[in-house]
């Protein structure tokens, strides 16, 4: 695995998945708190 | 003493409930366990379990990451697209089916672009060189614009039904524009790049691993969905309501100097 | 609807006629796009396709026939919803009752004969500047691919700059939607002109499949452009 070909292209491939997957989670989740701390609950009707 | 202990637990105390209740419920936080666990899942079968294969050896691994979010963008798309006349057909039309429209064509965009890169790394190993214009990755990039382009038409501003209004027809449009595109690609460049899934000869782990990568990103995909959608509404419902706000703002600054 | 969409074209062109931006700007910023062209890719270079020698720019030259046709698209349709949205002229006609459907094809119909003639300077200009030689064997193909393919790129022009009208930052965002729209046209187009004009050897025959691409094209856009003017319109 450490000798695995083309390492660079294939780590880098599954780095940039997995950053982006958690940057968007954490920018959604993130955003949803602000935005929950200002709009009151009758606007969230899934709670 | 306990007067600061209590008055800092009053003041966080909402705070916390409103984290507690933000985006989440117990099903979309079920949702997010199992995302978690299904990625690890897909490091390790892509990364360590699943074998080489015969012709592409070590870069046939880009695949278990690269297959499922192209998947997932073009799902994506496809809700847009629903939604879209979900929100035009006169009988059904609501904010919500806009709402539904608009958040996925946002994960789309973010997972195409990252799916054109890994595929070009990928592309890179397996044919030598970044790009071949073939149809499917014609298409794929010009999805990506397209999509790019309907997300800058949902920030024109206006009204709500506005927004929904023009995107909606775009949505809806992009449907139209897809196989043009496609068909017309495949013409210019009859040159068919082999599908690895349908032609190499497939390992049961390297199916697996596949597999594991789909039913996560869906889970990812659906969980995505949800939360943006509900930031969405939270926006829509602040603009409401920020408009009055801010005229009341206005007026009082006007009123002080 | 007829009758509304020929008053619509008629009224398109008069106002375009009158104020003569498309002899005056489009047509030579169009050529000077032809002479840029011909700038960034001449370096003297020959192709040679079987045994055809060309100059890199008569090779060339029918893709750029279509790629300026394409960037002055943009510069018309911008003109003809600046016209209407400027006084609120859309706002006016679909206040008197004037059906959308209308409003849509004499504005489709009104920029593809503007692009027309833009298109006539254009293949005189690539037969100036690229050497490029009309033969008669393709001329039949080369109507046929002006029609069809000007008919699809007035469309979507005319679908998508109502779209955008009166919307803040429009410049930028038209060609962010319409060239991928757009992309199987300049490539269908390319192709069958070039079979038209026999550049780098290829028959006439090759060019009709394209025509027919485009002809589905339009046909495809016309009706969606119909069915969906209406709503975009209606506040």
């Amino acid at each position: 695995m450490v000798a695995m070909a083309y390492a660079g292209k294939i780590l880098g491939s599954y780095a940039l998945t997995f950053a982006g997957v958690i940057a968007y989670t954490v920018y959604t989740v993130r955003k949803g708190r602000e935005l929950a701390r200002r709009v009151s609950p009758e606007d969230r009707p899934w709670t | 003493m306990s007067t600061t202990a209590s008055e800092t637990s009053t003041a966080t105390s909402p705070v916390a409930a409103s984290r507690r209740t933000a985006t989440g419920t117990p099903f979309t936080r079920a949702l997010g366990l199992a995302t978690i666990a299904g990625m690890v899942w897909l490091a390790a079968f892509g990364l360590l379990f699943s074998p080489q294969d015969v012709i592409q050896g070590e870069s046939v691994r880009i695949m278990y990451v690269h297959v499922p979010t192209v998947y997932l963008a073009y799902l994506a798309f496809t809700v847009t697209a629903v939604c879209s006349a979900g929100f035009l057909w006169k009988r059904t039309r609501s904010l919500t089916w806009d709402r539904f429209a608009g958040a996925p064509a946002e994960i789309g965009v973010f997972f195409m672009a990252i799916a054109l890169v890994t595929g070009s790394l990928w592309g890179s190993i397996s044919w030598g060189t970044y790009w071949v214009w073939d149809a499917r990755l014609t298409t794929s990039a010009f999805l990506f614009i397209t999509y790019l382009g309907y997300l800058a038409v949902r920030r024109l501003g206006g009204s709500h039904e506005a927004r929904a209004r023009r995107s909606g027809i775009l949505g809806v449009l992009a449907v139209l524009e897809v196989p043009l595109v496609h068909f017309s690609v495949e013409w210019w460049r009859p040159l068919h790049q082999t599908e690895s899934v349908k032609t190499g000869k497939i390992e049961d782990l390297m199916l697996v691993s596949l597999f594991v990568g789909i039913v996560t990103f869906t889970l990812f995909y659906v969980w995505l969905l949800l939360h943006r959608q509900r930031v969405m509404h939270m926006e829509d419902a602040m603009d409401d309501r920020g408009l009055d706000a801010a005229l009341a703002e206005r007026q009082r600054e006007g009123a002080g100097a | 609807m007829l009758r509304i969409a020929r008053l619509v074209a008629g009224k398109d062109l008069r106002v375009e006629w009158r104020a003569r931006v498309l002899l005056s700007q489009v047509v030579p910023v169009a050529g000077l796009v032809l002479v840029l062209f011909a700038f960034a890719l001449d370096n003297g270079g020959v192709v040679h396709q079987g045994d055809v020698r060309e100059p890199v720019t008569t090779f060339v030259a029918p893709g750029l026939l279509w790629l300026a046709t394409l960037l002055s698209l943009l510069l018309l349709v911008q003109r003809a919803f600046a016209v209407e949205s400027a006084d609120g002229a859309l706002d006016a006609l679909r206040v008197a009752g004037v059906r959308a459907e209308g409003i849509f094809l004499g504005k489709a119909a009104a920029l593809f004969v503007e692009l027309l003639m833009l298109e006539a300077a254009l293949t005189l200009g690539i037969v100036v500047f690229y050497d490029t030689r009309l033969r008669a064997a393709g001329l039949l193909l080369l109507v046929a691919t002006l029609l069809t393919a000007t008919a699809g790129l007035a469309l979507v022009g005319t679908l998508y700059g109502g779209l955008t009208a009166g919307a803040k930052g429009r410049e930028t965002l038209l060609p962010l939607l319409v060239f991928p729209v757009v992309s199987p046209v300049l490539l269908g187009a390319a192709r069958a002109t070039e079979a038209a004009l026999g550049t780098g050897g290829a028959a006439v025959t090759e060019g009709w499949p394209w025509v027919g691409l485009l002809a589905v094209f339009a046909a495809a856009f016309g009706v969606a452009g119909t069915v969906a003017f209406g709503p975009l319109l209606e506040e």
